[in-house]
């Protein structure tokens, strides 16, 4: 890959989305390289459905035979394919960040084993994604590349429909006299 | 004008009066308070007429409260616009809204359409199939424009709808839909026992019958209980309770779809709601049964239970004088107790058993005549019928699974079947499955919620015995003769359900049908059961025989913007863009869309044409240079030490030679035997490969290939990592095409020798990483400069800047498309469509006897290989003028009723720049044996027949010098 060479974006993303919401939407590019090897091998490294960051390299399984990868290691033989630039790679930051995403999500980001493993890969509405965060509030989704303008317009035309104390946004603020019934 | 009567009474109700609100109705103004609904708002200022019917235009009135309202549709008109069949009761009062009714002219008291009822029995059910018939002319002409006025309830409003709508998801453990007494003793007990609740109530507040009924709970007056109750469900951080929240669908594996109507200020005027839960108490109460009586349809004649909530609720006085015609007598009692505090006079009780003969009035209930159990005839005036026959469930949302609803004597009603020992995935509680006092419901909703609980494995779960259903009164009402109604929307009446099983429509599905007996906005929720007791007493067959229709979603209508949210315009479906979308916008290109993506169709030039501006991009490719984006293509990455053994199964042609460095044009078959995509397979490397696909075929064969390497041949040695997004794609041809090559600082050798045509060369074009494939789509020299896509733009800079030496041209689909025509080159679509062999494309040389493959089995089938198939050919106008496209092919002219027989058909038509004539592409029986044949070619549609002349599909340099360089 060229260093020094200019990469340009896929989309116009940079910046606060509209709405009352004050989330960041931003692409950043981030180098990945695909490797395939058997799940028995790669269950070794990382299980299934997790990211995590090893040795400052990013490890990404939501598949039984391929990881993606921040870069590669050395001790890597493996036949590794380039998708850097298959793939866009957003950063979507803000107070609500993680519940706004959590309404289009397919699937339930707060569900036990997915709200533990701090990642999924899913479909925000139509578009298929992974998803992984640090915390509520800083939230990374990758998607294809060639759908990561329409994507990110889908975002804002969602932002734009939340009010900015939208009563249904998860979680909701617990009541200071409210007693304690959970079981 | 006389000002109009105030029936509201002077204290009570849950509205606010310190909130005035203003409103019109059919151009009178009128006022109300927060917190009524349009009925409410109605009543309250005397307004009883509110409809016509379908049919008959009979003056209708209010008869519900709730959502099963039959009668009382109108358009309501807000700052959105107008939204014709609203009910009445539906509508929560906003300050500003117009309403106007539906279904008549010149007005609502006036209307023309009342002298329908002067054609009697010929307007009886299904009156339609036997009349109109004759004469023959006059259905379009005469007939058809009348009905059309006539028919139908409101008006759409054309104007486009700018509100906000949007569809989100939501999960939880326990989903409780309604919040009467059973649906709020349900959440709270999930809540309180740990489980994730959400409790939905299309009212704007929670309470359900609570809200209007004398009954206390734990010392508290329902109502206190009941606010008291969404409080602290409210308080709660495990429930999320959402009013104004319309539950309308069940679909697969616990998912309900709900509507959410936004209030005055809100950014959305709807949200749909999509809700997955473990676990689904369907608690939505039961919908009160009409007496079924000649006249029954006429204003003023109410529900008993909706006479209650408009006294208790709305402080509202539906009349002045009442007669009680209501079966059950605590339902009785309740009524006249809600009417006495509101100072109704009560004319007459009648009793179960009584007949009734009839109801008068014009535009308003004003007597009732009846005959009592000792066949005395009475007759008293009214202003007020208050009416109930029993309790239907409302299990709608239950049955929409396909679940069935068995009809019970004991309880007069369809009700919920419910395996005994096993546990549900979606629970009825209470009203829902015919348990009516409150204090069952109560205990029904809790019994429901520790099942739930108990299903999760939760502690601090009980087994509660969960209450008996409530029988139905012993005895109804009898009638007397008249036109007495089932459904007040469709105008159904008791003759109409006796015409029907005469005529030998019997089948509950045939009634429906035929009568439209339940088929309205309402779906038949008063009229249905009403509907079936009418059957059971005219055949003899039994209810369980009888059944019932199919339940389907929506429960209530909702409006079409809720469904769709923000998929409209640009946010329809999501759309591809390729890397070069931006420069080639620069540059003036016309795109369209082409599956996902959206695909640079042509370049025109100031006041060009479409057609000129193609003529002019195919010369430039053929006599000079031109670029097009080819990066919708698929490409997969394919790397193991059986990938070759892996794309030989899967590809029909021998390739085994290939060496590194170069590629090869393959096909693949279907397991039928028919083509299914074509390709290149370029060898990059010993164990590494890049394919191609075709643009509409590339998620489907991506699928088939991980679904080949992972299922079906598991054991092989072979890894497949999608790349079509990772390679922006430009192809340059035209003559020049390798001198630009040159001009882009390659760091390989491209001299015909270096980098031939098939060959692949991977390395650098002026410092940025590149492969560069030696093939041809245009029939032209032509390299596919293959680049990550970040880099797009820098190659495409590069290409436009060197290439001005050379007077590039950008080109798009319109073009390639005429290119690949005039040299014969197969689309996916057109020639490629699912129904073609490889001899039938000219290909059949391609399949190899050297190995197996999918497809080759099959392929062999004797009408594969038989002759007299349609062979793929090229054809040119004798008179050079334009083909029609899709034209049939025939050796015959049509004769005089327009016919011939069809011996193929054409897949591609065009005007061809370079050889400045019409040609065409397609198929035509035996077609390879009858070039230089004249044939026929059809078209219906166009209305053209001309002659066309057989000759070779590639029309263009058939010895394929040009595009060898």
């Amino acid at each position: 890959m060229g260093d020094d060479l200019d990469i340009s974006t896929a989309s116009d993303a940079s910046g606060l989305l509209p709405g009352h919401l004050g989330l960041r939407l931003d692409e950043i590019f981030l180098p990945l390289m695909a490797v395939h090897d058997t799940a028995e091998q790669l269950d070794k490294i990382i299980p299934f459905g997790h990211v995590k960051s090893y040795d400052g390299m990013l490890h990404l399984r939501f598949w039984p035979d391929m990881i993606w990868l921040n870069g590669l290691p050395s001790h890597i033989s493996n036949h590794a394919v380039d998708i850097s630039h298959g793939m866009a790679h957003f950063s979507l930051r803000g107070v609500e960040a993680l519940h706004f995403i959590a309404h289009y999500t397919t699937a339930d980001v707060f569900d036990a084993p997915i709200s533990k493993a701090q990642a999924i890969r899913t479909m925000i509405n139509h578009y298929p994604c992974v998803i992984w965060w640090g915390n509520t509030r800083d939230v990374h989704v990758v998607t294809d590349r060639s759908l990561a303008q329409s994507f990110a317009d889908h975002l804002r035309t969602l932002a734009v429909r939340h009010d900015p104390l939208d009563p249904s946004t998860l979680p909701r603020p617990i009541h200071p006299d409210a007693p304690d019934r959970r079981g | 004008m006389s000002p109009m009567p105030d029936c509201r009474l002077p204290a009570g109700g849950l509205i606010d009066r310190n909130i005035t609100l203003n409103f019109s109705f059919d151009g009178i103004a009128m006022q109300c308070y927060s917190g009524d609904t349009l009925a409410s708002a109605l009543l309250a200022n005397g307004q009883h007429l509110v409809a016509r019917s379908l049919k008959y235009h009979h003056p209708r009135g209010i008869v519900s409260a709730g959502l099963e309202e039959p009668s009382a549709l109108v358009t309501v008109t807000d700052q959105y616009g107008s939204t014709p069949n609203l009910k009445v009761t539906e509508v929560v009062m906003r300050d500003g809204l117009t309403v106007t009714s539906q279904n008549n002219h010149p007005s609502l008291k006036r209307d023309y359409g009342r002298f329908l009822k002067l054609g009697g029995s010929a307007l009886s059910a299904g009156f339609y199939y036997k009349t109109f018939l004759w004469p023959k002319q006059a259905w379009h002409k005469y007939f058809a424009p009348i009905i059309r006025n006539l028919a139908g309830q409101g008006r759409v409003d054309p104007t486009p709808d700018h509100a906000y709508y949007d569809k989100r998801r939501k999960f939880c453990d326990v989903l409780v839909i309604g919040s009467g007494p059973a649906g709020c003793a349900a959440a709270l007990t999930a809540a309180q026992g740990g489980a994730t609740t959400i409790l939905i109530e299309q009212d704007h507040i929670l309470g359900g019958s609570l809200l209007y009924t004398q009954d206390s709970i734990d010392g508290l007056n329902a109502t206190d209980w009941a606010a008291d109750t969404s409080e602290a469900l409210h308080a709660l951080s495990n429930v999320t309770v959402m009013t104004r929240t319309l539950a309308f669908g069940q679909y697969d594996h616990g998912l309900i779809q709900a509507i959410e109507t936004g209030k005055d200020g809100d950014i959305n005027r709807a949200i749909m709601w999509k809700i997955r839960a473990r676990k689904i108490i369907l608690a939505t109460g039961a919908i009160e049964r009409p007496v079924v009586f000649p006249g029954n349809d006429k204003p003023g004649i109410m529900l008993a239970n909706a006479v209650c909530q408009y006294i208790r609720r709305f402080a509202v006085s539906p009349g002045t004088r009442a007669v009680v015609a209501v079966a059950a007598e605590e339902d009785r009692l309740r009524a006249i107790a809600a009417m006495q505090d509101a100072g109704i006079e009560i004319a007459a009780i009648l009793s179960p058993g009584d007949q009734i003969i009839s109801a008068t009035g014009r535009l308003h209930v004003n007597a009732v005549t009846w005959k009592n159990d000792k066949g005395q005839r009475q007759r008293t005036k009214c202003d007020l019928v208050v009416m109930s026959a029993g309790w239907m469930p409302t299990a709608h949302i239950f049955a929409q699974m396909g679940e069935k609803l068995t009809f019970h004597a004991e309880t007069q009603s369809f009700l919920p079947s419910l395996p005994e020992q096993s546990h549900h995935h979606i629970d009825p509680v209470g009203g829902a499955r015919g348990v009516l006092h409150m204090d069952a419901c109560l205990a029904d909703g809790k019994a429901s919620a520790h099942d739930a609980m108990a299903d999760f494995n939760m502690h601090k779960h009980l087994d509660l015995p969960r209450p008996a259903v409530a029988p139905a009164p012993i005895q109804g009402f009898e009638r007397g003769k008249g036109k007495a109604f089932i459904d007040f929307q469709n105008d159904v009446t008791t003759a109409d359900i006796a015409l029907a099983q005469r005529e030998g429509y019997g089948h509950i599905e045939l009634t429906k049908r035929y009568t439209t007996l339940g088929m309205g906005t309402d779906q038949g929720k008063t009229s249905w059961t009403n509907g079936l007791l009418e059957m059971l007493s005219i055949s003899d067959m039994e209810a369980a025989e009888i059944g019932h229709t199919t339940y389907r979603p929506p429960y209530s209508p909702v409006s079409i913007g809720a469904l769709v949210g923000t998929e409209t315009g640009q946010q329809m479906t999501p759309i591809r863009h390729t890397p070069f979308h931006k420069g080639f916008a620069d540059l003036g290109c016309v795109f369209q869309t082409s599956g996902d993506w959206l695909y640079s169709r042509y370049f025109p030039q100031p006041d060009e044409t479409m057609a000129a501006a193609i003529k002019r991009e195919a010369l430039a490719v053929r006599n000079s240079l031109g670029c097009v984006d080819m990066s919708t293509l698929g490409k997969i990455d394919i790397y193991g030490a059986d990938a070759m053994l892996f794309l030989s199964r899967l590809y029909c042609n021998d390739f085994s030679t290939l060496k590194t460095g170069k590629l090869r044009y393959v096909l693949m078959l279907r397991e039928d035997g028919y083509v299914l995509d074509d390709g290149t397979i370029s060898r990059l490397g010993e164990h590494h490969f890049h394919l191609t696909i075709t643009t509409a075929n590339a998620g489907k064969v991506w699928q088939y290939l991980k679904k080949a390497a992972m299922v079906d041949w598991p054991e092989l040695d072979v890894t497949l990592t999608s790349v079509s997004d990772q390679w922006a794609s430009l192809a340059i041809a035209g003559p020049y095409a390798r001198d630009l090559l040159s001009a882009l600082k390659p760091d390989f050798d491209v001299s015909p020798a270096g980098l031939p045509f098939a060959s692949v060369r991977i390395g650098h074009l002026d410092g940025y990483p590149v492969r560069v494939f030696g093939v041809s789509f245009s029939g032209e020299l032509s390299y596919e400069i293959n680049i990550p896509s970040g880099y797009a733009d820098a190659l495409l800079s590069m290409v436009m800047e060197h290439g001005k030496a050379w007077n590039i041209t950008p080109y798009g689909l319109e073009t390639l498309d005429v290119l690949r025509i005039e040299k014969g080159h197969l689309s996916i679509g057109t020639e490629i469509d699912g129904r073609r062999t490889a001899d039938d494309l000219g290909l059949g040389k391609m399949l190899s006897r050297k190995k197996d493959f999918v497809g080759r089995a099959l392929s062999q089938r004797p009408a594969m290989i038989a002759g007299g198939r349609q062979q793929l050919i090229g054809l040119i106008s004798e008179q050079d003028e334009p083909i029609p496209h899709a034209a049939h092919l025939s050796d015959t002219e049509l004769d005089q009723n327009g016919c011939a027989e069809s011996l193929g058909y054409l897949t591609a038509s065009i005007y061809s720049p370079v050889m400045d004539h019409y040609i065409a592409l397609g198929f035509l029986k035996n077609g390879r044996q009858r070039v230089g044949d004249t044939v026929w070619a059809h078209s219906p549609i166009a209305g053209q027949s001309i002659r066309l002349k057989v000759t070779s599909s590639c029309f263009y340099d058939p010895e394929g010098g040009r595009y060898r360089g």
